[in-house]
């Protein structure tokens, strides 16, 4: 009894909730019983909680995925009656060496997944037979160096993952040896080589977020007393910038008055008051724009003085940033010296 | 058809027809029925996509320029430069694959997340599903005691937020394929527990009511409870719901991952992963960034690094790389320079694994100039585009049509797609 029996039809809870108890309360998988055919063994596969996929969108290959399922070692004879049959998932299952005799005599098979089983050395000499195998995952069992040397007959084989097994440095050399571009994970040496790159750039980047600080730190040390002096150089050159402007308006208004006058008497002593008024307005705006600009740069002076201890206090804070990332890198370079 | 809507593709609605199904007669899942050849569930490819809320810089992270705010560091694939700020990713360059040419016309982020979600335009009184939806559809495996779909909320980080949070809707697709919501990773699913010993007794008592309404009112609203619900009970009697639990990871594992919430979510997606969910998304919000990218991404650089440096190596000594893309992205970018403004212009998004081609760049943005980075250059990626290439990489068909309401046929992904060919393999 299994999921698959609920039926497709039905949305009612009663139909899903007799399921997932019936589900719930299987221990054991249903005997192995002989497939006459191809779609008998499919029924049986799946009736064990298998998963048959499409292992490629265009061509037959058939992916058998027995994760969270309940199949034993006989159960992979169903293998017999299926074609094509490229890739095989059976983590975290009850299998063991004995059913590796089965998956040695799938001859198509490319990728194997055995990982957190209990196949051991002994079972790896049945999969020498499998001469397209490219994947073969077998993370967290008890293979060690002499289920290796078994694998030196799978001349296609391109990834074998051995993290948390007996396998030595020294076994993957020598699988090495034998089957040219292979590629074991973990690869110590490469890892190892990849920490410590990764660290030296987080040592860098310390290192000038360390420069950084103290120059951003040096420049808020020596603005801080300025700021003080700057303050009151700015209050002072703000006064005089509102001295000169009232002193500009003033004159405009002046001019302006002249003008009109002039405009209405027409006389010369008019015009000539309108164009002397006209001159000392010019000069006194003159004035206010460049009491302006000093005000300005004052401001301006002021600012760079206050902001540098902001800019100190967020560079000392973004450090902390760049010492984790060299903490955590140098960490992790130590992780392989220690051997873990 | 009185039945609820079945989403399923033509081919199939033939046969399940043919098979009875649909007049409800009890028949085992099609797939028993099937031959061999007529097998087209395919091969299970899984996604975990790391989704960074509210837009990050491309010139802060995969995307930098020379003179711009951060330097950037050669990383284990020669010619190929990210940040300095993220040194252990840098080293994963042989498994990423860095998409530099994002052009996605949206600057707003509801519209955006939308669009970059589902690769339709938001549009009036019509609904696309998401991607996390489309995966649960096509990948996941039905009455399963996992959901298909789960996603993670990392939380903030720094509180610069990008409008509304988008939520995946499965929409045509069926209410079964929504997602299951974790809202915390270190608590997982703190519901699951069993209060009642006479559950069992109760359950079939509200089954028996409710059985009747269902006949009576067999309306998607009905089915999308009812679905809901025994996803629950099943999830709750199940022992692989202990996926959920991170305590009963080795305390070494949850640090290598770092202690910041985001890196125990990336920890629980990848135990959620091993477990059978298809598709993972982890949200982390808060990255828009218009104070200033450069001083917020180096304070997330730590912990942003560590993650997806460590999920990457985790999955890979676990032989699970293969078979998980990871994706990271935002709604969009940010605007060359400080980065203060929204930009979907010229941006990138990184994958990594997934058995698709890895240690390399695709796409191109100008690389000197008043406004270095403003655009693209080379292979511009659409959201049709991108969201095609990602079904393609999961091993979905994207030919294939789904019935929304009114049996108005919606292509998997918009028939304009062009997928980024030189990722798949």
């Amino acid at each position: 009894m299994s999921m698959r029996r609920i039926l497709l039809g039905s949305v009612f809870l009663l139909a899903a909730l007799a399921g997932s108890k019936l589900h719930a309360q299987t221990k054991d998988a249903p005997p192995y019983k002989p497939a006459a055919n191809a779609d008998e063994a499919l029924t049986r596969i799946e009736e064990l909680g298998g998963i048959v996929r499409r292992a490629a969108p265009k061509d037959d290959a058939l992916e058998v995925d027995f994760r969270n399922s309940t199949v034993t070692d006989a159960h992979l004879q169903y293998f017999h009656s299926l074609k094509m049959v490229t890739v095989v998932r059976l983590r975290e299952t009850r299998i063991t060496d004995a059913g590796l005799v089965h998956l040695g005599k799938i001859t198509t098979l490319k990728r194997l997944h055995l990982e957190k089983t209990a196949v051991t050395d002994a079972g790896m000499q049945h999969l020498t037979g499998l001469k397209e195998l490219d994947f073969l995952n077998l993370f967290g069992t008890a293979v060690g160096d002499a289920g290796l040397d078994h694998l030196k007959a799978l001349p296609k084989l391109k990834s074998l993952f051995v993290f948390e097994t007996k396998v030595s440095a020294s076994g993957i050399a020598k699988l090495q040896m034998s089957i040219p571009g292979l590629q074991v994970v973990p690869d110590p040496v490469q890892d190892r080589q990849r920490a410590e790159a990764a660290w030296k750039l987080a040592k860098s980047a310390l290192d000038e977020a360390e420069r950084k600080l103290a120059a951003v730190k040096k420049d808020a040390e020596e603005s801080a007393p300025k700021a003080a002096q700057l303050k009151r150089e700015l209050d002072e050159a703000t006064k005089k910038s509102a001295d000169a402007k009232k002193k500009s308006d003033d004159a405009n208004k002046k001019w302006n008055d002249a003008g009109k006058r002039a405009n209405d008497l027409k006389t010369p002593e008019a015009k000539q008051l309108a164009a002397e008024t006209k001159k000392m307005f010019d000069e006194a705006q003159m004035a206010f724009k460049s009491a302006q600009a000093a005000s300005q740069a004052t401001q301006q002076q002021f600012q760079k003085a206050s902001n540098a201890k902001k800019l100190a206090e967020e560079a000392q804070k973004h450090l902390e940033s760049y010492r984790i990332l060299e903490e955590d890198a140098r960490k992790r370079l130590a992780s392989f010296t220690r051997g873990d | 058809m009185s039945q609820p809507r079945l989403n399923v593709s033509r081919r199939d609605f033939a046969r399940l027809s043919a098979a009875g199904v649909l007049s409800g007669v009890s028949v085992p899942w099609f797939e028993t029925l099937a031959q061999a050849a007529s097998i087209r569930r395919p091969r299970g490819k899984n996604c975990i996509l790391l989704w960074m809320d509210g837009g990050p810089s491309q010139q802060h992270t995969f995307d930098p320029k020379p003179g711009g705010e951060f330097r950037s560091a050669a990383t284990s694939v020669p010619g190929i430069h990210i940040v300095e700020q993220l040194p252990q990713l840098a080293q994963c360059m042989n498994d990423m694959a860095i998409l530099r040419s994002m052009q996605t016309q949206i600057n707003d982020h509801y519209d955006a997340k939308y669009y970059l979600h589902t690769g339709f335009r938001r549009i009036t009184g019509f609904e696309h599903p998401a991607i996390g939806c489309i995966a649960s559809h096509q990948l996941g495996t039905p009455n399963d005691d996992m959901p298909a779909f789960v996603t993670i909320d990392a939380g903030y980080d720094i509180r610069n937020d990008g409008g509304r949070l988008y939520r995946s809707v499965p929409a045509y697709l069926g209410p079964q394929h929504s997602p299951l919501a974790v809202n915390e990773p270190s608590r997982g699913l703190e519901n699951l527990r069993q209060a009642n010993s006479d559950l069992d007794a109760r359950l079939e008592m509200l089954a028996g009511s409710e059985q009747r309404f269902a006949r009576e009112y067999p309306l998607p609203a009905v089915s999308a409870q009812q679905s809901a619900f025994n996803r629950a009970v099943r999830l709750m009697q199940s022992p692989r719901a202990r996926a959920f639990n991170l305590d009963a990871e080795p305390a070494s594992m949850r640090e290598a991952y770092g202690s910041h919430r985001f890196g125990q979510s990336c920890l629980l997606a990848r135990r959620l992963i091993e477990a059978g969910v298809s598709f993972v998304e982890v949200f982390h919000r808060g990255w828009d960034d218009h104070n200033g990218a450069a001083r917020n991404m180096i304070l997330r650089a730590p912990w942003l690094d560590l993650a997806m440096a460590t999920l990457i190596r985790d999955l890979k000594q676990r032989g699970m790389l293969d078979d998980t893309l990871i994706v990271w992205m935002g709604e969009f970018g940010r605007t060359p320079g400080d980065g203060n403004g929204h930009f979907s212009n010229a941006w990138s998004t990184m994958w990594a694994g997934g058995g698709i081609n890895t240690g390399l760049v695709v796409g191109r943005t100008s690389e000197r100039g008043r406004n270095a980075g403003g655009t693209v250059t080379e292979r511009p990626i659409t959201p049709p585009d991108y969201i095609a290439t990602l079904c393609l990489a999961l091993g979905i068909d994207i030919r294939q049509e789904f019935h929304a309401a009114g049996s108005r046929p919606m292509p998997v992904a918009d028939h304009a797609a062009q997928p980024i060919r030189e990722l798949l393999r």
